[in-house]
């Protein structure tokens, strides 16, 4: 579970700096520096959600059923199930 | 179109529930310069917006508030769960609790439910982004106000990060003028109605 934790806040991370520099990006479109910052963040962002939807279910629709079963149901879940309500809502302190 | 990322922009884990904290950050939901009138404002003035380079930032910042829409609610509702019918009457919670119990519902703090009349679509490029830029900063000020209110690290946390992206969203809105400054007229001194007067 720390693991889970641990992936999902790179994630948060990771997924906040993109968001920051394509608003910068908006109004400074042609600078080069931050559009080479972006591809590396969007490169690495890429690859923590693949791992993270691998190992611990979706985190959008789109996602749904391309990873293992989501460990946090107990092993119930199969993987030909719809598994986008199985994981608490990021309120609760889940996904 | 959009759709859901299951999880939210900035973590919420807090330990201690707080009803009365609660009942002041709710302001920041669906009060004058909450969250919910940031996200339906930006996204509203898009269509108007004839610098397509600022309908995109409109879109991002609308979007995002959407995300600190879900942060306040996450707050709120980790701030409102497990309660005591005492707590929810000693705290002044009961009022709000008759209506709603813990559900989560955009009023402001004084207990006005929210209302489109606190944000503005004019269809005018530059006033919209200056309305845009206040309400930013308006923003700030109540984050501000918020964490003069409360001495719980785990609610600050979250506020301090709220509070941040209103100065850069207010940074980038003021570029986003200039953008719009730069295409008008030269004509067009005062820089009026140039979505709905200068043609195409």
């Amino acid at each position: 579970m720390r693991e889970r934790n641990e992936l999902m806040h790179q994630i948060c991370l990771v997924g906040f700096a993109l968001d920051d520099v394509a608003l910068f990006l908006d109004t400074h479109p042609q600078d080069e520096q931050a559009f080479a910052y972006y591809e590396t963040l969007q490169k690495r962002y890429m690859e923590l959600r693949s791992e993270y939807v691998s190992m611990y279910g979706p985190l959008n629709k789109y996602d749904v059923n391309t990873g293992r079963p989501c460990s946090c149901n107990d092993g119930r879940y199969r993987k030909v199930t719809w598994s986008w309500g199985e994981c608490p809502m990021p309120w609760e302190g889940g996904c | 179109m959009w759709f859901y990322e299951k999880r939210l922009e900035y973590p919420v884990h807090i330990k201690n529930p707080d009803a009365k904290l609660a009942q002041i950050i709710i302001s920041q939901l669906g009060g004058p310069d909450g969250e919910l009138g940031a996200s339906m404002r930006y996204l509203n003035q898009r269509y108007s917006m004839p610098a397509p380079q600022v309908a995109g930032l409109l879109t991002d910042i609308g979007t995002e508030e959407l995300a600190h829409m879900e942060i306040i609610s996450a707050i709120l509702y980790q701030l409102t769960k497990g309660l005591t019918m005492e707590e929810i009457k000693q705290s002044g919670f009961d009022k709000y609790f008759v209506d709603h119990t813990t559900g989560v519902w955009p009023q402001s703090a004084g207990g006005v439910p929210f209302c489109a009349s606190e944000f503005q679509c004019t269809g005018d490029a530059v006033t919209d982004l200056f309305e845009n830029m206040a309400a930013e900063q308006k923003a700030r000020t109540t984050y501000d106000n918020i964490l003069r209110l409360t001495d719980d690290p785990d609610v600050s946390d979250s506020i301090r990060f709220l509070r941040a992206r209103e100065i850069v969203h207010f940074q980038r809105f003021g570029e986003g003028l200039r953008i719009v400054q730069e295409k008008l007229d030269s004509a067009n001194y005062y820089a009026c109605n140039i979505s709905f007067d200068k043609k195409a």
